[in-house]
């Protein structure tokens, strides 16, 4: 339904003018927000961070000051307490973030820029190990933050291929072909990352993708197709509002031959399905009055934000059609 | 039930029986020179002050002791009827009125002239004179019958362009619009832009806010009853328009002189064609399309002196598609209404009139479209068979007592979802279908108790049920997932629903010229209308009340000051109202309403209360050279929610606090008016986003909302004007007898109606998004509130002719 709105908005814009306006909002008292993540054999990672009011203005020391220090980040896999510590980038040196950010999902460019902080853990018994349910708890100044999750078995894919787009030559999409479990309410989320380098254009040299991203309606569940074999595709999808060289243009969205894709392909819990769900939805319809403002519902208590647990299957294609 | 209908006879006949000698004077009131049914006419013997209105059908009876008096009949715009006439028998006496302002005669203002303003006990309906809606500023050049009633109290645009309604803080669901009985699901074209009514098609709108009579239900806040002309019973007719956005054409006649009649309109839009060639084919928008035609028809015959039967039928459709290579997308949104009524009106005698109607009403749409390799439908819709019976008894004894049954066989399709990527199929291939019966019966009296009180009292007892075949999904609360499902067999009955519906309306005359009026209704309502945003889309749903969903009820309590001046030249009043609503209905947040496979689209819905209260002002110039309007409403709308807001209180989208309506029209010459409108609403109710964070992973800008509906937008306000010339209506010819000059009525008249939509180019808010740009890392992340508003200064200019 939401796409019908989507699209109906253009010819309106026909009609229409539109303004910027100036919204005075009262003064609201911030929040904390978790961004966590346990996947199977990774540490796991916290983000703590605060809100902000929503015409706050945005520069770069906005970024740094959203960083919640000095909290106390613990968690447990039903057994044993693993307390997490904090590390910030810029305590770390260059040569370590090319692995932080494999670790962690943010470009290695990003990590630089910013002062960002993060909670984790060395131990290596703490890796994340599927199946299990991680119970988290965060103590900063007097407020007490919990969570649960679980990282479920991951599914792989049967096969991956890549196939041309209709009427191109040089440009298309990846392909999968999966084997559903029989349980109802299995729910994915689909990132793709090109770990190739441009060999042209203002971006020449530079990894394609920094990081793992997730196109709109990477999240799905198994409600069509529950315990069946699917194929299906997804576009490339873009990080946030960044465009690089080809977000614009006749390659933005598809894939081109000779790209290195690898494919992360998440199982997650119902709770994480409904949050990236429910974010998603409010990320397609920015900009739309068709937007039902719901917020995101939360598995974080006393907070805002998710605790996911990520059960990861990994698969790469090179793109040769 | 019987026994309590049949109870009710018996009073009221013994009443009756105890009078002296009494005798009836009937017949159909008719405009003399086209022979159209007159609604609403005022009838009375002038010696007692004691009458009727004439009925939906044109028919009056009136029932006093014998005697001579004078039979008198009026209605607005039409040189009243006087009649001696001797009571010693019952007599049919059918009426025929000219139309005075085709003649030079002054108009004479009986000052003993009985007035539905002060008189009617039907508080809160207001009657909307074609003529009068014909010459208000118009949207666009076209005429709209109910962009016209949003000018009055206690109604209130949906929004900018918007023809859905709020009435006295009521949802677009809760009003029953009716075409010649047939519920109309979908009154808007468009957007709700345009209505679906041809003003050339219609005789009279009659609008009931409050104190709603038994003989209606089905919807809590209004009736909007809109009757269609008849056709020309003596001669041939068109008329039509010529205009910037659409035009039309009306063609009407007799099928039989004086026996039978018909009349045809029709109207298209022609925006694709005209934007066509200023859209450029790189452009966005080219490739849109966009149009809608809508088609009336109505036959008649008088059968015999107590037999007419009426067939009526609409037909419109709204095509809009869109198609952008460079998105690689197209879709085709196809959507519109059909309704069809078939009439019988039988007069058993003088005293008893009887109208059965069987109706077929349907709404449906589709959104189809496709992206590369993926496809989608969705279609939705509803269609009614109706059948229902109205008696009018006039015993006499000032009683006019109506009852009668309805019984409607609905058939919903919430919304039946296909779809594919590339060779793989979503969705049931099987339409949904969702059955119900609703049904009524009522009975109610309509009295006078001396000569200052006027009473209508009645009860509707009404019943919905829901029937198989059908499968319930019932849902973990928790997962979301199907638990259980349980399937019901063809004609089982799944879930009933009573209704006892008391109706009270009360008037009591101060002084000839003022009155108090009282009403208090209990309504229930089967049928909603889900909304997912704050602007009416044809992609709302209807759907029926189920297990989970329980009849929204209404009361309303209604109390009003009528009073009117200078021989009633000015009607004023004062409403004042409190509604108490139970059972509303709002989607849950977070609801995705395309996931309607394997699904009832009641598991998206969570359910609360609300209450509405308002004052409404209003004072009208009726007659004269200039004439018009002030109507301001003051009104509170409220909701509560378990599961909105954790429960706290928040303003309905239909809430506005102040609305101020101010029309006025001034005949400058015979041929020459001008017309003006100001309207001033409150801000619509809108959410604000309060905070935001960041999600690092995906770079994504999170928005946390304020309170539901806890801010405003900025005020509405807007001026219209308009100017009609019409042509000259005579023409000089040269008598061949005499040699004389003379003037002779031309045969086609025409009509130049000029009107600026927004004169003062105000840039009213459609709605405020918030939009993120940029890049948080690039550290030029932009966070902004837009206002879009839809019409700028408009001017539009259409040709009306008529011959």
């Amino acid at each position: 339904m939401k796409r019908i709105y989507l699209v109906i908005l253009p010819v309106l814009v026909f009609f229409s003018c539109e303004k910027e306006v100036q919204i005075d909002l009262p003064d609201v008292p911030t929040q904390l927000v978790v961004e966590g993540i346990v996947e199977q054999d990774q540490p796991p990672l916290i983000i703590l961070t605060k809100t902000q009011g929503y015409f706050d203005p945005v520069d770069v020391s906005t970024v740094d000051g959203l960083f919640v220090s000095g909290a106390t980040v613990t968690i447990n896999d039903g057994t044993i307490d693993y307390p997490l510590t904090e590390f910030c980038t810029s305590a770390i040196p260059d040569s370590l973030l090319g692995i932080v950010a494999a670790a962690v999902g943010i470009s290695e460019a990003d990590l630089q820029a910013f002062n960002y902080c993060i909670y984790t853990s060395l131990d290596p018994s703490a890796l994340g190990v599927s199946g299990a349910t991680y119970d988290l708890t965060i103590q900063s100044g007097s407020e007490t933050l919990t969570s649960q999750t679980k990282i479920p078995e991951p599914v792989y894919f049967d096969s991956i291929w890549y196939e041309l787009g209709t009427g191109q030559d040089s440009l298309g999409f990846v392909w999968v072909e999966m084997d559903d479990p029989d349980t109802i309410g299995n729910s994915y989320k689909w990132f793709a990352q090109r770990i190739n380098h441009y060999t042209y254009g203002p971006q020449q040299g530079e990894i394609k993708d920094a990081q793992m991203i997730a196109p709109l309606g990477s999240i799905f569940d198994d409600k069509f197709f529950n315990g069946q074999k699917f194929e299906f595709a997804y576009n490339r999808g873009e990080l946030g509002n960044y465009e690089g060289q080809d977000d614009e243009g006749p390659e933005e969205r598809y894939f081109k031959n000779g790209d290195t894709v690898v494919v992360k392909f998440v199982s997650l819990d119902r709770p994480n399905f409904f949050y990236f769900r429910a974010m998603e939805d409010q990320w397609a319809t920015n900009g739309s009055p068709f937007a039902s403002p719901g917020n995101l519902p939360t598995n974080i208590n006393g907070g805002l934000g998710v605790f996911s647990g990520y059960g990861a299957a990994f698969d790469t294609v090179v793109c040769t059609p | 039930m019987k026994n309590w209908l049949a109870l009710a006879i018996i009073i009221v006949f013994s009443i009756t029986s105890f009078a002296q000698e009494k005798f009836t004077v009937s017949g159909y009131v008719k405009d003399g020179k086209t022979g159209e049914m007159l609604v609403g006419a005022d009838v009375y013997i002038k010696e007692l002050l004691k009458g009727q209105s004439t009925n939906n059908y044109g028919f009056y009876s009136i029932t006093v002791p014998a005697g001579k008096y004078t039979l008198v009949a009026q209605y607005f715009g039409f040189t009243d009827f006087n009649k001696q006439i001797d009571l010693k028998e019952d007599i049919r006496q059918n009426i025929e009125l000219g139309f005075f302002l085709d003649t030079l005669d002054e108009v004479v203002v009986e000052s003993e002239r009985k007035d539905e303003n002060t008189n009617g006990t039907q508080m809160g309906t207001i009657e909307l004179d074609m003529t009068q809606i014909k010459t208000l500023p118009a949207f666009m050049g076209e005429v709209d019958v109910l962009k016209s009633i949003q000018l009055l109290p206690g109604v209130s645009s949906a929004g900018e362009g918007n023809t859905g309604f709020y009435v006295r803080g009521g949802g677009p669901d809760q009003n029953l619009i009716l075409l010649d009985e047939a519920t109309v699901y979908n009154a808007s074209h468009l957007f709700g832009f345009f209505s679906v009514f041809n003003a050339d098609a219609i005789k009279k709108v009659n609008m009931i806010k409050g104190g709603m009579p038994a003989n209606f239900g089905g919807r809590l806040a209004s009736v909007l009853d809109i009757t269609m002309n008849d056709g020309n019973y003596k001669e041939y007719h068109a008329n039509g328009g010529i205009g910037l956005i659409a035009s039309r054409l009306t063609v009407e006649g007799p099928i039989k002189k004086d026996t039978s009649s018909f009349i045809v309109s029709g109207r298209r839009t022609y925006i694709d064609v005209i934007s066509k060639p200023f859209i450029k084919p790189t452009a966005a928008a080219a490739g849109s399309g966009y149009f809608f035609y809508d088609l009336t028809a109505k036959a008649n015959w008088r059968i015999s002196d107590k037999d007419r039967l009426y067939l009526s039928g609409y037909f419109g459709r709204d095509v809009f598609t869109f198609a952008n290579a460079n998105l690689g997308l197209n879709f085709k949104v196809p959507w519109g209404n059909a309704t069809a009524s078939l009439r019988w009106n039988h007069l058993f005698n003088d005293k008893l009139f009887l109208n059965t109607t069987a109706i077929f009403s349907d709404y449906n749409f589709a959104f189809e479209a496709e992206q590369s390799q993926f496809k989608f439908k969705l279609s939705s819709g509803i269609r009614d068979y109706n059948l229902k019976t109205d008696f009018s008894w006039f015993p006499g004894s000032n009683h006019k007592v109506k009852f009668g049954l309805n019984y409607i066989f609905h058939t919903f399709i919430p919304s039946s979802v296909t779809a594919s990527s590339g060779d793989q199929e979503f969705g049931s291939p099987d339409v949904t279908k969702i059955l119900a019966n609703e049904a009524a019966a009522y009975v109610l009296d309509e009295f006078e108790i001396g000569s200052k009180i006027k009473v209508n009292v009645g009860v509707r007892v009404s019943l919905f049920q829901q029937f198989g075949p059908f499968t319930r999904y019932y849902k973990n609360e928790t997962t979301a997932l199907v638990d259980s499902t349980r399937t019901w067999g063809r004609g089982e009955s799944i879930v009933v629903y009573p209704g006892f519906e008391p109706r009270f309306a009360a008037r009591y005359l101060l002084r000839d010229n003022s009155s108090f009026k009282l009403g208090i209704t209990h309504n229930y309502q089967y049928v909603h209308l889900a909304s997912i945003s704050a602007i009416s889309l044809p992609t709302d749903l209807w759907f029926p009340s189920s297990e989970l969903v329980k009849p929204q009820i209404g009361t309303q309590y209604s109390l009003g000051y009528f009073r009117n001046f200078k021989e009633n030249t000015y009607e004023a009043s004062v409403e004042l109202y409190y509604k108490d609503l139970r059972n509303l209905i709002e989607y849950k947040e977070n609801s995705q309403p395309d996931d309607n496979v394997e699904d009832n689209v009641d598991n998206q819905l969570t359910f609360g209360t609300g209450y509405s209260y308002g004052a409404e002002f209003f004072v009208k110039r009726r007659f004269g050279d200039w004439t018009g309007w002030i109507g301001y409403t003051w009104s509170k709308t409220m909701r509560k929610f378990d599961e909105i807001d954790n429960g706290s209180e928040f303003p309905a989208k239909y809430d506005r606090r102040h609305d101020l309506s101010i029309v006025f029209s001034y005949d400058i010459s015979k041929r020459v008016n001008v017309a003006a409108s100001f309207v001033y609403a409150t801000g619509n109710a809108i959410t604000l986003p309060y905070r935001r964070y960041f999600d690092f992973t995906e770079s994504i800008l999170v928005t946390e909302w304020g309170p539901r509906n806890g801010d405003r937008m900025p005020a509405y306000h807007r001026g219209d004007l308009s100017c009609t010339v019409k042509g000259k209506h005579e023409k000089k010819f040269i008598d061949p007898e005499t040699g004389e000059e003379k003037m002779k009525p031309r045969k086609i008249k025409s009509s130049w109606n000029f009107s600026v939509y927004n004169v003062y180019n105000r840039a009213n808010p459609y709605f405020i998004y918030f939009n993120n740009e940029g890049d948080l890392n690039a550290g030029n992340l932009d966070v902004g509130a837009f206002q879009v508003s839809l019409f700028p200064i408009l001017p539009a200019v259409t040709w009306n002719f008529e011959f």
